[in-house]
């Protein structure tokens, strides 16, 4: 039943799928090709992977959602059908993970061919689920209660903080940036990770909830 | 005889409208129109019975199960027929039906075929390039492929042209000689009505207005028309929608007996399904 | 069977093709245990609701013309006629003893009562 559901969200914006892939495709390679020069910088990759994420979900999720806006209706007729309310929000959620795995395999496939580009370790790919799913959890519920149109400010608020993000850290742990990219790549060990992780599910399960109960209560 | 949908207390509130207190029943077997102006509050009914807007108060019950503890049950077993715009415009009919077809049990693809075919429709065309009558057609097809044992259908005939409203018709008479066992539809069209309604339900301003078999209204009703003099305040009671001009009077009476006694020189005719709607939803008496 | 019913008649339209079918059962032109139409085919054909035809199975049974088995339809049953049909032959049974036993107190031949009957026949 949900797998169609999710089947539904991909179908939705089919013709532009070969887009969304280019773009997580784009941001490593052209971070390579911008530091080809440069001395290798321990841990950029987690910068570049969480670049990779919130680019995608903006993309794929917007894209959904706007094709499910145009026809409002459809929503209705398929809770007109046997398919629960929960069902379709959980679809959307499984979508997300799937767009995030997508970016785990594009940016390990990238590593793999470009040896100056690190694997992920665990603590990064936890970082990235992290800030994808917090900003993913804060649009789905705020686009299904109050449309797209409001929610695209959050994703406008991401963008923003994404482009002056790394320069307000930068100046903020002005000494210490070194310090905490050596600890994110040295840290295989298992409190980081453990804390990152039930971060990360605790946030995802939580907006699920959230957004399965304003969804219920939605009139369609 | 089983009641097939039951509708008691249902209390809608909007604040421009309110469903106030529907209460109606379905027996099995019948085809029922559900007739009122537009905005009288058809929509709202079925999207409650739908649950698609939450109902304020009441319950409703298909198949004697209600429809909030049952929903899934329920909704595997009928079939919707809304209007055009419950569809995702940018995908393919088959694209459409893939998305749809597997919440159903009982779907059958081989019937989603043959009613593709005899609605001549090619399930790779994109919705958005449907006309209206053939969106209405694609959605019977998915109403009428997965064994579907009540339609239930908002305005289905609505902006269509004759020739499809009556292809509409033969549909669904057709669909109750061959196992289904209710059809319930909006309209405002009451000459759809006249051709295959059993039972008809009058809805205006969030009220039922009235219930009962097709047959009965128009065995019951007649318009009456006379000479203006001929009324007082007494045999006055006995006609809805009383309309007066110079050349006479002209109004509806259940009353026919009385009317007989009372006034027995007036003029007495069948009436329309249109006449007596109208009489109880036409702002009452009209004395000049 | 042949139901025609009219839209601008005064008669409910229940009433009429009741009194059709009650006609045909009469005639004889509707058999004991015969079958009658599926209500939904029939209410099709005259164009009439599903209601209507329903009201008049019901009213049939409950006039003793037909009988409803669930699941499987309406059937004629004439048990109704022939138990209207003995009542009358009991009356007239009643009138003829009390014919034959005057005839046996007055002396009147068997004879003489058929042709008395076959007068009084003739008379009609």
């Amino acid at each position: 039943m949900i797998a169609n559901l999710v089947k539904k969200d991909f179908l939705l914006v089919k013709k532009s799928i070969v887009g969304f892939l280019g773009i997580s495709i784009l941001v490593p390679l052209l971070a390579i090709i911008l530091m080809r020069n440069t001395a290798q910088i321990q841990g950029i990759g987690m910068f570049i992977f969480l670049y990779m994420v919130i680019l995608m979900e903006l993309s794929f999720m917007q894209a959904v959602a706007t094709e499910e806006e145009k026809s409002q209706k459809a929503t209705a007729l398929l809770c007109a059908a046997p398919y629960p309310r929960k069902s379709y929000v959980i679809a959307k959620y499984i979508c997300y993970l799937i767009s995030y795995g997508v970016c785990v395999a594009v940016y390990s496939i990238i590593a793999a061919v470009y040896p100056r580009l690190d694997f992920l370790n665990i603590a990064e790919a936890l970082v990235g689920f992290l800030v994808g799913t917090i900003l993913y959890g804060v649009y789905t519920p705020v686009a299904i209660k109050y449309g797209i149109t409001k929610a695209r400010l959050v994703f406008t608020a991401a963008i923003l903080l994404m482009s002056l993000g790394p320069i307000l850290t930068i100046k903020v742990f002005r000494s210490d940036i070194t310090l905490i990219l050596s600890f994110m790549q040295n840290t295989s060990g298992t409190l980081v990770p453990i804390i990152l992780g039930i971060a990360g599910v605790g946030i995802f399960l939580i907006s699920m909830i959230v957004s399965i109960r304003i969804f219920a209560k939605k009139e369609l | 005889m089983n009641n097939i949908l039951e509708v008691n207390g249902l209390v809608k509130r909007y604040p421009a409208f309110s469903l106030d207190n529907i209460s109606f029943s379905l027996p099995e077997g019948c085809v029922t129109g559900f007739i009122g102006a537009n905005g009288a509050g058809k929509t709202t009914t079925i999207r409650s019975i739908l649950n698609l807007a939450h109902k304020d108060a009441g319950t409703i019950k298909i198949f004697g199960l209600d429809t909030v503890k049952h929903e899934q049950e329920i909704k595997d077993r009928i079939g919707i027929v809304m209007d055009g715009s419950y569809f995702y415009n940018e995908l393919s009919m088959q694209d459409m039906k893939s998305i749809v077809a597997p919440a159903y049990s009982k779907w059958s693809d081989a019937d989603y075929r043959s009613y593709m075919e005899k609605f001549e429709l090619d399930p790779k065309q994109k919705i958005s390039t449907l006309s209206k009558g053939m969106r209405m057609k694609f959605a019977l097809v998915l109403a009428l492929s997965h064994q579907a044992e009540l339609l239930i259908m908002d305005e289905p005939t609505s902006g269509l042209d004759p020739l499809v409203r009556s292809q509409f018709l033969g549909i669904v008479m057709d669909y109750m000689e061959n196992g289904g066992k209710g059809v319930f539809f909006s309209t405002h069209i009451t000459s759809d009505l006249d051709k295959i309604a059993d039972m008809l339900v009058l809805i205006d301003g969030g009220k039922i207005i009235l219930q009962q078999s097709k047959d009965d209204l128009l065995d019951t009703f007649r318009i009456v028309k006379g000479n203006v003099a001929l009324l007082n305040d007494q045999n006055r009671q006995l006609i809805r929608g009383l309309k007066v001009s110079s050349f006479g009077f002209t109004g509806i009476t259940d009353h026919v007996a009385k009317m007989k006694k009372e006034l027995p020189d007036v003029l007495l005719e069948k009436a329309t399904i249109e006449d007596i709607m109208l009489a109880y939803i036409g702002g009452g008496n009209d004395d000049r | 069977m042949n139901v025609v019913v009219s839209n601008s008649s005064d008669v409910p339209l229940y009433v009429q093709i009741k009194e059709q079918i009650k006609d045909a059962i009469l005639k004889g032109e509707l058999e004991d245990g015969e079958l009658l139409p599926s209500i939904r085919s029939f209410a099709n054909d005259v164009q009439v609701s599903v209601l209507t035809v329903r009201r008049v199975y019901e009213e049939l049974e409950k006039e003793g013309f037909a009988v409803s088995q669930a699941g499987r339809g309406t059937f004629v049953s004439m048990g109704n006629l022939e138990l209207l049909r003995d009542s009358k032959r009991r009356i007239i049974e009643q009138d003829l003893q009390k014919a034959v036993h005057n005839a046996r107190l007055f002396d009147i031949a068997k004879d003489d009562l058929y042709a008395m009957l076959d007068i009084l026949y003739e008379e009609d």
